[in-house]
């Protein structure tokens, strides 16, 4: 018994530090899993409030590009409502039934391996987890937490991202992933060897998720090379959207999902 | 005044965590280069305090940085090691001189203090971008995000510590 109390007492400092690297090891685990805790991430209101508070004060900065962009981006809704062959009415409700919610993204983060990126939105503007988030240029990620006022987006440059696309104009399907390299370079897999691809073609969402709808954009085929058993493409693909610089953003709720949901469940049944 | 006492040391280490949240995760050199300043905590963290303490800090700090950070503890795991085996590495740069009482790290010869933060700075990425890729097939990953983050986090380190440093010369 005196030996057990002299080696606990000989070795608090060894213990202490075991002791932190467990609780650690548990939390980063608990995180990995996804049953985040809500204190140990940006969706947080103290943490999502202070970055936002940093986050106006360097936007102030950047109002004249912000400006500039918005009258572009104005002008090419205008062009796009003189053609449309339906009423402007139906203008905030696509056909399949996906309403969008704007908002801004106040953290961004593109040099790690598994990216997390904070919004300005939370459960109070009807945002939950598994809604998409795109801005006008293509897709940037998936919520995977909400908390009152802020979430959390696992962005396309996250390891554990993996989003249904297809090569535009065809219904060749892949999933989305991110090798951890590049910021603008994800990689398309899965493709099947007997698409015709070409280097330059457009990369889509394949709307086959109740996530995102079909045919948003998200970049152009960099190169590509078969797999080892020649069965299925690797095409490298360079984003549209600048992952460095994202400020607004819209998320996605699909209306139907929940439907979509239950059908799927009880078919798995 | 001592700079040592508690208030001071608390207060040198809630300004590193703002400058690490603030400005310096969200520099990125060549586009994936973010420099990771607040390893100066082992630096500047006084000799031959409590471990136990410097150990609890150390956890403190790295937690505070992955609630920011959203890094999945890793800033806590890295910092708790790093802080567990300071006396080692703090043993090899500075030789014999590190076992007296009297030693103050700001007292040694630059040459010594530069080896150290390199030194700490080098050994804390390698942990973290091994722990954050977590996978032997992105070693050249790991080497090349390691070999230009140290580079970055030491400039700007040197250069935070000469902004703050009280010698006249």
């Amino acid at each position: 018994m005196r030996r057990i109390l002299n080696f606990f007492l000989g070795n608090t400092v060894r213990l202490l530090f075991w002791f932190y690297i467990l609780i650690a090891l548990g939390l980063s685990a608990q995180n990995q899993m996804y049953f985040s805790a809500a204190y140990l991430n940006t969706s947080n209101r103290i943490t999502g409030s202070t970055h936002g508070f940093f986050n106006g004060i360097s936007r102030y900065f950047s109002l004249q590009s912000e400006n500039d962009f918005l009258q572009q981006q104005n002008r090419v809704l205008q062009q796009q409502l003189a053609q449309l062959p339906y009423p402007p009415d139906s203008l905030y409700k696509t056909k399949k039934n996906f309403s969008y919610i704007s908002g801004e993204i106040i953290k961004n983060s593109f040099t790690a391996k598994d990216n997390y990126l904070t919004l300005s939105l939370g459960a109070e503007d009807s945002v939950s987890p598994d809604m998409g988030v795109v801005n006008e240029k293509g897709i940037i990620g998936i919520i995977t937490h909400s908390g009152k006022k802020f979430s959390r987006v696992q962005s396309i440059l996250n390891s554990q991202s993996r989003i249904n696309a297809k090569i535009k104009g065809s219904d060749f399907f892949g999933g989305l992933v991110w090798d951890g390299k590049l910021p603008n370079v994800v990689q398309l897999i899965d493709v099947p060897n007997l698409a015709q691809i070409s280097v330059g073609d457009t990369i889509v969402s394949g709307g086959m998720s109740a996530i995102f709808p079909d045919q948003l954009p998200i970049g152009t085929i960099k190169n590509f090379e078969l797999t080892q058993a020649k069965d299925y493409y690797l095409i490298s693909v360079r984003l549209f959207n600048d992952m460095q610089n994202i400020g607004r953003v819209y998320v996605i709720e699909n209306q139907l999902r929940t439907a979509i949901e239950d059908i799927e469940n009880q078919s798995n049944e | 005044m001592n700079k040592d006492y508690p208030i001071f040391v608390s207060l040198r280490i809630f300004a590193l965590v703002l400058a690490q949240v603030f400005i310096c995760s969200k520099l990125h050199f060549f586009g994936f280069v973010s420099p990771m300043i607040y390893v100066i905590f082992l630096y500047l963290y006084p000799t031959h305090r409590d471990r136990h303490l410097l150990l609890t800090a150390g956890f403190v700090t790295g937690l505070i940085l992955d609630i920011f950070l959203d890094s999945l503890a890793l800033h806590t795991i890295c910092l708790t090691i790093m802080c567990y085996i300071r006396p080692r590495i703090m043993r090899f740069t500075f030789g014999l001189n590190f076992e007296q009482k009297t030693f103050r790290i700001h007292k040694t010869p630059a040459q010594h203090r530069f080896t150290f933060l390199y030194l700490s700075i080098l050994i804390h990425h390698f942990i973290y971008f091994s722990l954050e890729a977590l996978d032997p097939s992105m070693f050249v990953w790991i080497l090349k995000k390691v070999l230009w983050t140290s580079v970055a986090s030491f400039v700007l380190s040197v250069l935070v510590l000469a902004l703050f440093s009280s010698k006249k010369s």
